[in-house]
């Protein structure tokens, strides 16, 4: 009584789409001729149509429980971008600002110091090589000892520095011997010797300071932007 | 409130309009899902996941038919749940074939029942229903989703080919193959419907 012989594919088709009334025209016109000849045919098309009625009568089926999402369900989504969260956003627009702040502090007393008390330090070591050029070569090394090696440009030192720092140079190197002027007017060890390392490293912050503050601020200004396009958002 | 009303407010956010759609949609979309993945469970989460999915991307629908469109993600969640099992097996062919535990109890199977029907037709019913799950468990999963869509989800061959994203000669074929595996492998079980004694009148319905 079942239909034995496979099918040919196109064949098939043509059946299953029949079927589904997708045929239309000669193609429909050339199957329906076939089927008033071919009884394996008929089968065959029977046999789909009992499959396709068998597949329409499954009975419906019930979740085990409800599926309506809950706000933790709903927010999942974003659980990649939870970190750009407003809360997050705001508080890192915040960290940035407080960075800029400090920053921006430290630029301004570094400014201060510089301005200030540490004006003459910083002038005595730019003007070394102009005073060691004023004072001529120096003697051979083997030839005196450390202190003699700068004893000439030590009295020279005061005149070359002190229009901009005669006051901070005050009692160098006249009340006591030229030794201990030198140690107290930050000149001990010589010019050839390793500067204070705030000499260098302040020059190098202030240099960096206006890159740092524009980049700070830019964060806090973005962050800040986000932080409220995101609470807008919600 | 009508559907598009809901989507319009589900769109700004309103998750209780969305839920009136899940509880709309949920038979709809846990079937599917159950007929492709054969579990209660996973059908469910695959389900959900879909709503969650959906809820995220309203945006996106426009114009489209929203069942259609849920169907797709729904359909998708259960392939790629499927190429996943494939990838790191879990679940034994036989733990997918014989489905939970809790649809063949006798409360499950007493829904399927016509209550003018005798206990022996009931039987068979479910008998047949069984082989069909069983049956359906072993199509690929391409062919399972479109002969469910069509089949089972009243589906033509165009919306089929939107909802899959395929074309519709694919639609045609799979279909077809399908309802001839279906065929072979009721067969097999002994659970093809009797065919009819006037072929001739019945072929040519």
């Amino acid at each position: 009584m079942n239909s034995r012989a496979p099918l040919d594919p196109r064949l098939l088709e043509a059946l299953s789409a029949y079927l589904d009334g997708q045929l239309a025209g000669a193609e429909k016109a050339a199957l329906e001729e076939r089927l008033s000849r071919e009884e394996d045919l008929r089968r065959h098309l029977v046999e789909l149509r009992a499959v396709r009625e068998s597949l329409r009568a499954l009975p419906p089926v019930k979740p085990p429980r409800a599926l309506t999402l809950s706000r933790a369900q709903a927010g999942e989504p974003v659980r990649r971008f939870e970190w750009f969260s407003s809360g997050r956003l705001a508080l890192g627009s915040a960290l940035a600002a407080l960075a800029f702040a400090v920053v921006f502090s430290a630029n301004l007393f570094s400014r201060g110091i510089t301005l200030g008390a540490a004006a003459p330090m910083m002038v005595e070591n730019f003007a070394a090589p102009a005073m060691l050029q004023a004072t001529g070569p120096l003697p051979a090394p083997s030839a005196s000892g450390p202190q003699e090696k700068y004893g000439g440009g030590e009295s020279a030192t005061p005149e070359l520095v002190s229009p901009p720092s005669k006051t901070a140079l005050d009692g160098c190197g006249e009340s006591s011997g030229p030794d201990a002027a030198a140690e107290r007017c930050g000149l001990g060890g010589g010019f050839g010797d390793q500067p204070p390392p705030q000499t260098f490293s302040l020059p190098d912050f202030r240099t960096l300071a206006p890159y740092l503050e524009f980049l700070l601020g830019s964060i806090a200004v973005l962050l800040a932007g986000l932080a409220i396009f995101s609470r807008r958002r919600k | 409130m009508d559907e598009s009303s809901l989507l319009q407010e589900a769109r700004k956010g309103d998750l209780d309009a969305f839920n009136r759609l899940v509880l709309d949609y949920q038979n709809h979309a846990y079937a599917f899902a159950y007929r492709m993945l054969g579990e209660s469970e996973a059908a469910a989460d695959a389900a959900q996941q879909a709503f969650v999915s959906a809820y995220r991307h309203l945006g996106e629908l426009r114009g489209e038919n929203f069942r259609s469109w849920l169907l797709r993600i729904v359909a998708n969640a259960c392939l790629d749940e499927l190429r996943r099992r494939k990838r790191r097996p879990a679940v034994s062919l036989e733990d997918l074939t014989e489905g939970p535990e809790e649809d063949r109890s006798g409360e499950s199977l007493s829904i399927l029942a016509d209550p003018a029907e005798g206990p022996e037709a009931a039987a068979v019913r479910a008998d047949l229903r069984r082989a069909l799950e069983d049956c359906l468990a072993l199509l690929p999963p391409d062919q399972r989703a479109t002969i469910l869509l069509v089949d089972v989800h009243a589906q033509d061959y165009v919306e089929a080919a939107r909802t899959l994203r395929v074309a519709l000669g694919t639609v045609k074929s799979r279909v077809a193959r399908a309802r001839a595996d279906l065929r072979d492998c009721l067969r097999t079980k002994g659970e093809l419907p009797p065919l009819p004694h006037r072929l001739e009148s019945e072929a040519l319905r």
